[in-house]
């Protein structure tokens, strides 16, 4: 899951940096940590709080020092999996409520036992059906909780994680939105986009016209048929 | 009337109408004290004029519009003005033109006169035709300073109207940049007092487009009504059936696309839910 890229700052990668030094040395002491010891939830709550920023939350801060011990990218999207696991309620945050069911769970009370889980957690999304559970759950996990739909810019970012690799009409899909009046989508919209993904072709030719698409997919479809192909 | 509609509505609802019939009787005063001042004035010609004193507020509001009057004319208005300013100093007089009207009396020939009344705009053009018997379109634009559609319009009235009073080559309904305009010696009419219709202005593409805006801003919440409706009776729907039954219970036509986006609408505000596998399959939400 991507803190959000705005928040990124010098100071706050440098920080970081020294953050992950210390957790270096710390890192020597748990090297007995073994990964088959059974789950305990006092570990998982002082685990928590090694990365919480406040008391009971893990912020973005904590968040990117998680994913460099993990050694992963932020947007990887199975960072966005554990946070559906979690069931997590706002993008860049971990409330210690998400965290402790979730990772029991997954009987996680470590970031090695983390570490080690990831390949399978990965591979939850190569299922359809659970990949378009965590695909609807991201729509509500990155809006804005006031809003009913979600910001463009935030959603955009969002498809390239999760459709980067399945969906060949991406770029030219966010290009189209760039150029496009729209400043939000809505939940309807977004879930057509992952439907359209999947049903339509890359030359859009079982496209249908006069289906139930969202009018915002219609005008994709007319713009990319009038426009230069990429 | 007026009295009752005050009732009716209250006073403020009248207090504009009030205000004009105020100013038509004002404006009579006026014209009788006028008239008397005329008296001790020497004027040029044989013009009567009339003047209607309009509060600004209470009528609707006219864009001024500039054009040249016959120096006969602007001689009348500037005595009225000294008049008028002489007896209620610090107001603001301006000549709304689009509003006059003249009557003119017309000889085509020694035994054919007839009154023709006319816009002012339509008087301006017809009394080029004093000096000449032919003119040109442009010449007539120059003189006269009417703008440009304004003047195409007054000249269709004129010379494609009922009453043709002057004629134009080429024939023909629409006004081009060289056509020319001829005095009608021959014009006939059974009646003495004519009255010259102005030309309706038509509507501009712009206005046509907003008017179609405000019709479908209208008309969509009978859309959204229709489709809550069949949806409420058919609970879940698929997509073609539910646009087929809005079109049938619509007496209007709709764009697919507008449809569309009023059934998004819908799903947005939570009056119905598409189905979260068949994607184009629609149901009621109580």
């Amino acid at each position: 899951m991507p803190p959000r890229g705005k928040r990124k700052s010098a100071k706050e990668n440098q920080t970081a940096a020294k953050k992950a030094k210390v957790e270096k040395s710390s890192e020597t002491s748990r090297k007995r940590d073994d990964i088959s010891k059974p789950f305990s939830v006092k570990k998982c709550k002082v685990w928590f709080e090694e990365y919480a920023d406040e008391p009971d939350i893990i912020g973005p801060d904590g968040i990117q020092k998680l994913c460099k011990d993990l050694h992963l990218d932020p947007e990887d999207i199975v960072m966005l999996v554990v946070a559906w696991k979690l069931n997590a309620e706002n993008l860049g945050f971990f409330k210690f409520s998400e965290w402790s069911t979730g990772m029991g769970s997954l009987q996680c009370d470590s970031t090695k036992k983390l570490q080690s889980k990831l390949k399978s957690l990965k591979s939850l999304i190569n299922d359809p059906v659970v990949f378009k559970k965590m695909y609807r759950y991201a729509f509500d996990f990155c809006r804005n909780k006031d809003q009913r739909s979600l910001d463009i810019d935030m959603a955009m970012e969002m498809l390239k994680i999760l459709l980067s690799e399945s969906w060949t009409l991406l770029d030219p899909f966010v290009e189209f939105i760039e150029q496009s009046d729209y400043k939000v989508i809505n939940k309807d919209q977004w879930c057509n986009v992952l439907e359209f993904c999947r049903t339509v072709k890359s030359d859009l030719s079982n496209y249908d016209v006069d289906g139930a698409w969202p009018v915002m997919l219609d005008e994709f479809v007319e713009w990319f048929n009038n426009h230069p192909k990429m | 009337m007026l009295s009752k509609l005050k009732q009716e509505c209250g006073a403020s609802f009248t207090s504009k109408l009030e205000g004009m019939f105020r100013d038509m009787e004002l404006s009579k005063d006026v014209m009788i004290q006028f008239k008397q001042h005329l008296q001790h004035q020497r004027l040029p010609s044989n013009i009567d004029m009339a003047v209607n004193i309009l509060t600004m507020g209470y009528w609707p509001t006219y864009t001024p519009v500039e054009i040249n009057l016959p120096v006969e004319m602007v001689h009348y208005q500037d005595t009225f003005k000294k008049f008028y300013l002489g007896k209620h100093s610090g107001r603001k007089l301006l000549w709304q033109n689009t509003l006059g009207h003249c009557v003119l009396r017309s000889s085509f020939t020694e035994e054919n006169v007839k009154d023709l009344q006319v816009s002012l705009f339509q008087a301006l053009v017809l009394l080029m035709f004093n000096e000449r018997d032919n003119l040109p379109f442009d010449d007539i634009r120059s003189e006269t300073g009417i703008e440009d559609s304004e003047l195409r319009r007054t000249l269709q009235s004129l010379a494609c109207g009922k009453a043709r009073v002057i004629m134009k080559t080429p024939k023909g309904k629409d006004i081009g940049d060289n056509d020319t305009f001829l005095f009608n010696a021959e014009f006939k009419h059974k009646l003495f007092r004519i009255k010259i219709n102005q030309i309706q202005m038509k509507e501009t593409p712009e206005e046509n487009v907003n008017t179609t805006e405000r019709v479908f801003q209208d008309r969509q919440y009978q859309i959204d009504a229709a489709i809550v409706r069949i949806m409420k009776t058919r609970k879940t729907l698929s997509h073609n059936l539910l646009v087929s039954e809005v079109y049938n219970q619509l007496k209007f036509p709709v764009k697919p696309a507008d449809l569309k986006k009023r059934i998004e609408s819908l799903i947005e505000r939570d009056y119905m839910e598409r189905d979260k596998e068949i994607q184009n399959q629609y149901h009621y939400v109580a």
